[in-house]
């Protein structure tokens, strides 16, 4: 009980100082309110003018913003990863790592609140986009979808922060993480169901939409902000994303146990 | 050893390195070190930049395994037991790590959390504040703190979980010479009043001596002599000279001097191969009484090599003549001749 304790202390610690961190500067609280909602009013404005039975023939809804929120919020987890990445590479280069690993906390416990700070980071944007197409005419599901929908996104932040993490464990190096979420968040974001439906993908694509957590929670979220509740929605995404986060944080905690060090 | 002064050994000393070796690929950069530092003293390890200071402090604060033997801090073995190390020790980097973008209090709460202190850490932080005339209900992000300030909420934060053990790593380096005197008397007062063992590093002869109770030297990974300031100083025996001649010549007239016991950097001539006689040479001679011999010595060289003597320098007894001592190079030369190193080491990977 002790060890837990104190290792809840640990991870307490951390995880107020990775969110204290993340604004610090006012200038990066401005730019994450307008970031999402400029992508909201641009993207989601590209069909506004599209016939209503195509956007109902293709998207299923005649709304394309009511299509496009999940997809746009499940995107921005992607990015959200990339800073778990870099606020563990500013710690390597200010020394700070090293202040952390001559206390007694653990490695994983590193780990842990590096994710968690970069979820929470993520989740600050939710209810700012929320509001921003509720005034542009999107209906917001009922309470419970709305926290379904949200735990979604975070099992998905969760998920991808530690693969973020656990790719750039050993590096120092700045360019690194930009370079990957380059390299990464461009074919997961087109290779799932985020932007569009995948029935018109080619057979090859929708393999990858499948396996392709993105789309797990586009397609959760989306099918709780057309039902307008959770009554009758498909579960099975939630559940790939709960072994998504689960398996990904358990590799991240046990390789930052082995291999994260400042040798 | 027996099994009984084994344990006897731990209890006694806070810091026991046998035979701690450690590898980076195929470089060697702690070789075989013993050490044995008694609780409650202050223990220098003194030497050159890249002599592997950091890398034992690494080792002793369970960041880096020893490559070969084992060693104990605070009776715990730093591999098989390096939470309970790290429970009983604080740690002072040589730049200042803390969050700039957080105040005092705050970075001391999360060094708290990072220790499970209790409810009592407030007490506990405000009355070492209070001790190093830290103000306590500063909000000021400590990014903008002065240099000093800085190094003392460092050194609060280390204290606060009453830690036995302190490691100072090149606690002074960088610090004008007011901050770094300043330093030198708090670390003294940490010892004095919290009773705390401190391991420092430094490659500042002057700070080893001034504050360590005992020291190692060590270059090129190894320790090369061990013991008091008294007794290290008393290995050296006598004065040094350190001549400066404009060109060099056969010094060998020097050594049939009566007095003088020996020129210390006599083999970095033999092996470089001396063969230009215009190269300006520098000579350290080991002498029993540099100011009766010097009069001898000057009409000694002038007899044949008039006006040969640029620069006459006198050393009495200093860790400096010791590091020369035991390695034929003066202090400063070997850190030149490390950095030379590292610069080729970098240039070449």
């Amino acid at each position: 009980m002790t060890k837990v304790m104190r290792m809840l202390n640990q991870l307490i610690g951390l995880y107020t100082r990775e969110i204290k961190n993340t604004y610090r500067n006012p200038a990066i609280i401005v730019v994450s309110i307008i970031q999402p909602l400029l992508w909201i009013v641009f993207f989601g404005s590209s069909f506004s003018s599209a016939p209503k039975l195509f956007l109902e023939n293709f998207f299923h809804t005649n709304n394309y913003l009511a299509f496009l929120l999940s997809g746009q919020l499940s995107t921005s987890m992607l990015f959200v990863g990339m800073f778990s990445s870099l606020s563990l590479i500013q710690d390597k280069k200010s020394g700070y790592l090293r202040r952390v690993m001559v206390t007694p906390t653990n490695n994983f416990i590193i780990f842990l609140a590096k994710v968690l700070g970069a979820s929470t980071r993520g989740m600050f944007q939710v209810p700012i986009v929320f509001l921003g197409v509720m005034l542009l005419g999107v209906i917001m599901p009922s309470p419970l979808g709305i926290i379904s929908f949200v735990t979604a996104l975070f099992l998905l932040s969760l998920g991808l922060s530690s693969i973020y993490l656990l790719i750039t464990m050993k590096s120092s190096d700045w360019q690194i993480p930009t370079v990957l979420a380059n390299f990464i968040n461009l074919p997961l974001m087109f290779s799932s169901t985020a932007l569009f439906p995948k029935e018109n993908f080619p057979h090859w694509m929708q393999l990858f939409a499948n396996v392709n957590p993105v789309s797990f929670s586009s397609s959760f979220g989306r099918e709780i902000v057309m039902s307008g509740n959770i009554t009758h929605i498909n579960w099975i995404y939630f559940f790939y994303l709960i072994f998504f986060a689960t398996v990904m944080l358990g590799i991240g905690m046990f390789t930052a146990t082995k291999t994260l060090n400042i040798d | 050893m027996t099994g009984k002064n084994y344990f006897n050994d731990r209890e006694l000393h806070a810091i026991i390195c046998n035979h701690v070796t450690k590898i980076y690929d195929s470089k060697v950069a702690v070789d075989n070190v013993d050490l044995k530092i008694k609780y409650g003293s202050i223990f220098g390890l003194l030497g050159p930049n890249g002599a592997g200071k950091t890398t034992i402090i690494k080792m002793l604060t369970g960041l880096s395994s020893p490559t070969k033997g084992d060693a104990f801090v605070a009776g715990y073995d730093i591999t098989k037991n390096s939470v309970k190390v790290k429970e009983n020790i604080g740690w002072i980097s040589s730049e200042v790590i803390l969050d700039d973008s957080l105040n005092s209090m705050e970075n001391i709460w999360i060094q708290s959390k990072l220790h499970n202190l209790g409810k009592g850490w407030k007490q506990k932080a405000i009355s070492i504040m209070k001790y190093f005339d830290l103000d306590e209900t500063n909000e000021t992000k400590v990014g903008k703190f002065s240099t000093g300030m800085r190094k003392k909420l460092e050194i609060t934060m280390a204290l606060l979980h009453d830690p036995k053990i302190l490691f100072m790593d090149e606690p002074t380096i960088g610090l004008d010479v007011n901050t770094r005197r300043l330093l030198w008397n708090l670390i003294k007062k940490i010892n004095k009043v919290y009773g705390v063992t401190i391991l420092l590093t430094t490659h500042y002869i002057e700070e080893a001596d001034v504050l360590c109770d005992s020291l190692a030297i060590i270059n090129h990974g190894k320790i090369i002599a061990t013991g008091s300031t008294e007794e290290l100083k008393s290995l050296v025996g006598g004065d040094i000279l350190e001549i400066d001649f404009f060109s060099l010549f056969d010094f060998s007239i020097i050594k049939k001097i009566n007095g003088v016991n020996a020129i210390l950097n006599e083999e970095i001539f033999h092996k470089e191969e001396i063969t230009q006689l215009n190269n300006p040479l520098k000579l350290f001679i080991k002498v029993n009484n540099a100011e009766t011999i010097l009069p001898r010595l000057i009409s000694t060289i002038n007899s044949q090599y008039p006006n040969i003597i640029k620069l006459i320098r006198i050393e009495k007894p200093s860790l400096e003549t010791i590091f020369l001592e035991l390695t034929g190079m003066s202090f400063t030369d070997a850190q030149e001749k490390s950095q030379e190193l590292n610069y080729n080491n970098i240039k070449s990977s």
